[in-house]
């Protein structure tokens, strides 16, 4: 966490939405240099319906000039308000609830703090920057939008959640890291080329499917390895964002489906998983 | 409403009207003399300095059906880059760029000033689904040809020689199916790509389930198609399509159809992927000056052009099997194909054309020559074959390189060097006058179709479907980026009397009609024999039963019928 300067701009729903609001214009990006009035003068889409910011929303405070300094903090549940800070490139943005689908999605630079939940697509292919998120995340957390072929998932960043995440954490993702406090859904890592994703809850199975590169680790239970992958040794640490994590783990290589580099690598916590065990005679006769 | 276009410059060329300064009165959706309008009731629009021509109309271009639909699940990172908004009350929302939304495709042609626009290929038994996407596509009149080459009926009719048979089942399926007419996807290829075969199938190979060739169904249904008198030839997609080496495959189709009879009895669709020379891609040349050579001398034959713009595009055509190659050749690995039942099959690819390969600067290179090398500008036709060479709102860009050397040769500048070596391109010093576009994009299609009475020119008693662009024909032609601008956002467009465009913007949304074409040239007694005989068997092949297969005309929005030869 950090602290808030003293004159952010705030924004406050003026009642609950009843539908889903398309909210892009909500970053430092915009704000930065403009005047209250200017801020409420931009386009959202309510459903359908064209609306100004600041028909939805209450705006106080003042904004800076520059883009760096510019904070936005919004006050109240907007978890139907999509697209907060998508494409920003610096600043920040405090959300104090819940949000929706979208947030930080190209962001190039900056920080988010969500202190309630996100809903899916969670900084879905971002280039730099910090999200962290105090509640869970729905499903594609960094990951890369549908139909998108090659590198296209998150770049680079870092992406904090300290609750649980849904399905495909970090799909396609070519550097960065995930960091996630809870548990995940199914296919952490699928079709991932790069980069860290560390799982310190249980995982609901499928780790890493059709991955080229990069690494899993999931510190809690997973129910099975997938059949494309093949041990590789037993790893007494492991290493994320010069935090080490006390092992032992299972390092797995793959997935042998994907590319038969096997560039993959899939750390499962030994004590967690002792059903896990029987690979260790493979590893011997190696 | 009354209009009055004023002081433009008029291109007419089915009148013979290039470039006068005529006022063009509108009433009750159709062109009335101007002298008849009183200009106090009237909307005057002011068209001085300006370009005036007939609605544009495309004859190929895959707006609605299955495929393109499959198409849209495919790629929604095409609908990322590109959307419009809904206005209410003006115009509903939109996306995607290759593939477009259906309602963002009305809007689209219209602000280009393009108003009739037809769907080529549709397979019968899920043409519902074309006629309901062409229902909601606004302001274009469209309609659409349903795919009958690999249609078992028509094999089974043309093995035992039986064309009159064949010719009462094709009169059947089009008044049933509301088509317009008789698209042929390499003929055959559907057939054998359900055994898993048929790539590269040749016209003198034999489908063996029905022992005969390809050559027979083209014959056949040529046959056919001027017996039942239908006012477009048969639209044909050539055998051994994007195969390096086919344009001999090309000329031999055109020359089985030479003795077929009078006036242009086939018509050669998107001949860019059929005019390759070389035996293997990287040793591909441009067949161009052979085919054009052809079309030249011979009075028959009608093609349009298919050329490819570099850029994003989705390759989607009824030759699954040549569909399936491309994908092993592309480095984006994703790919559609599907079959239907008895009648068809269909494949779609992502593509990417790159200026810096050697295969898609001769593509390009090869669409342009056919463009520009034959003469008779009343049987080439300008495409993109929406959205396989790229889509259709590249038509400013195609029209501008037709129009200018200068605008070619810096894009030559660009290209790869092999390429540019092995194209005759830059010794061409052909430029299209606005006439010439004006009969490319406007006149001859709607002559091709058959719909010159009412689409594509200016004349009294045509439909009001005029286009208006921001062109001076004295200055600006040396400019291509003004062309392109001019034709990209028409200043004007007007849709059966009404002001669809102003400005570039939508400024109304309204329905067009579709077309479809009612044969009598068949007897009653024949007719009721065929369709018994096709009820018998749409129990032993069929997953719907007979009834569920015709498509009434309380379906369709705005059904307009062209009745033939009775």
């Amino acid at each position: 966490m950090w602290e808030v300067d003293e004159m952010p701009v705030t924004l406050v729903p003026k009642e609950p939405f009843k539908v889903l609001v398309d909210a892009k214009c909500i970053t430092p990006d915009e704000f930065a240099g403009k005047s209250l009035e200017e801020i409420g003068a931009l386009e959202v889409y309510e459903g359908a319906f064209a609306r100004k910011l600041s028909d939805l929303f209450e705006i106080k405070g003042s904004s800076a000039e520059n883009l760096d300094e510019t904070q936005i903090v919004i006050e109240g549940d907007v978890w139907r308000v999509c697209r907060i800070g998508e494409n920003m490139s610096g600043g920040s943005i405090i959300i104090n609830g819940s949000a929706g689908h979208y947030v930080g999605r190209w962001m190039k630079g900056g920080r988010i703090e969500v202190k309630g939940n996100v809903r899916s697509w969670l900084g879905a292919e971002m280039e730099d920057g910090t999200i962290e998120v105090f509640g869970n995340a729905g499903s594609f957390v960094g990951g890369r939008l549908r139909g998108k072929v090659g590198k296209k998932g998150m770049k680079k960043g870092l992406i904090i959640i300290h609750g649980s995440v849904g399905a495909r954490v970090g799909h396609g993702m070519v550097k960065g890291n995930i960091i996630v406090d809870g548990n995940s859904g199914v296919f952490p890592g699928s079709e991932m080329m790069g980069g860290k994703i560390l799982i310190r809850g249980n995982c609901d199975g499928k780790a890493g499917a059709n991955m080229t590169g990069g690494t899993i680790i999931i510190c809690g239970k997973l129910p099975s390895v997938l059949p494309g992958f093949y041990i590789d040794d037993i790893a007494s640490k492991a290493k994320i964002k010069k935090e080490k994590i006390e092992g032992p783990f299972y390092v797995f290589v793959g997935d042998a489906l994907a590319s038969r580099i096997c560039g993959g690598r899939l750390y499962i916590h030994k004590a967690s998983n002792p059903h896990l065990k029987m690979y260790e005679e493979l590893l011997e006769e190696v | 409403m009354e209009i009055i276009v004023k002081g433009g410059y008029v291109f007419d060329p089915i009148n013979g009207i290039n470039g006068e300064k005529l006022d063009i009165g509108v009433k009750d959706g159709k062109v009335v003399d101007p002298s008849k309008i009183d200009e106090r009731n009237a909307k005057v629009i002011d068209a001085s300095g300006k370009v005036v021509m007939p609605g544009g109309v495309d004859m190929h271009s895959h707006i609605a059906g299955p495929k393109v639909n499959v198409g849209r699940l495919l790629r929604p990172e095409d609908h990322y880059v590109s959307f419009i908004k809904a206005i209410a009350g003006v115009k509903r929302s939109g996306s995607g760029k290759t593939t477009p939304t259906v309602a963002s495709i009305g809007y689209k042609y219209a602000r280009m000033g393009w108003t009739t626009v037809i769907e080529p290929a549709t397979p019968p038994l899920k043409t519902r689904h074309t006629h309901e996407e062409l229902n909601d596509i606004p302001i274009i009149d469209k309609a659409c040809f349903p795919l009958v080459d690999s249609n078992w009926f028509v094999l089974d009719y043309l093995s035992k020689g039986d064309v009159e048979r064949c010719a009462a089942f094709i009169a059947w399926l089009l008044e049933g199916l509301k088509g317009y007419a008789l698209k042929l996807v390499d003929p055959g290829v559907a057939e054998l790509w359900s055994l898993g075969k048929g790539y590269g199938l040749d016209l003198d190979d034999e489908i063996p389930s029905f022992g005969i060739t390809p050559k027979d169904i083209i014959l056949g249904l040529c046959k056919v198609n001027k017996m039942l008198k239908l006012p477009h030839s048969i639209h044909l997609h050539c055998n051994r399509l994007g195969i390096p080496g086919n344009y001999t495959t090309t000329l031999e189709t055109m020359k089985t159809l030479e003795g077929m009879g009078d006036g242009i009895n086939v018509h050669i669709t998107h001949a860019q992927f059929n005019s390759y020379k070389g035996d293997n891609w990287p040793a591909l040349r441009s067949g161009a000056p052979e085919i054009a050579d052809y079309v030249n001398s011979h009075q028959h034959v009608s093609i349009d052009t298919g050329q490819i713009v570099f850029g994003g595009a989705t390759t989607m055509t009824a030759d699954a099997p040549f569909e399936f190659a491309l994908f092993h050749m592309t480095p984006i690995r994703k790919w559609a194909g599907s079959e239907v039942e008895v009648e068809s099959a269909s494949g779609i690819v992502p593509f990417k054309y790159k200026k810096k390969s050697v295969v898609n600067a001769v593509q390009w290179c090869i669409a342009l020559e056919l463009a520009l090398l034959v003469k008779d500008p009343w049987r080439v036709v300008p495409t993109t074959d929406h959205p396989n060479g790229g889509p259709f709102t590249r038509y400013p860009r195609l029209i501008s390189w037709l129009m200018s050397k200068k605008a070619r040769d810096e894009l030559l500048e660009k290209i790869n060097k092999t390429a540019r070596r092995r194209s005759i391109l830059s010794d061409i010093d052909r430029e299209y006058s606005l006439y010439e576009i004006a009969i490319s994009t406007r006149a001859a299609p709607a002559k091709l179709l058959g719909l010159e009475g009412r689409k594509g020119h200016l004349g009294e008693g045509a439909d009001a479907d005029i286009a208006v662009y921001d062109l001076n024909p004295f200055e600006d032609l040396d400019n291509p980026e003004k062309i392109v601008k001019a034709f990209k956002y028409a200043y004007c467009t007007i849709k059966d009397g009404e002001i669809v465009v102003m400005n570039g913007k939508v400024a109304k949304t309204m329905y067009g009609r579709t077309f479809y074409v009612k044969s009598k040239a068949t007897s009653e007694d024949l007719m009721k024999e065929v369709v018994s005989e096709v009820e018998q068997k749409f129990k032993e092949w069929y997953t719907v039963q007979f009834s569920n297969y015709i498509i009434g005309e309380d379906e369709i929005r705005a059904p307009e019928p062209i009745v033939v030869g009775g």
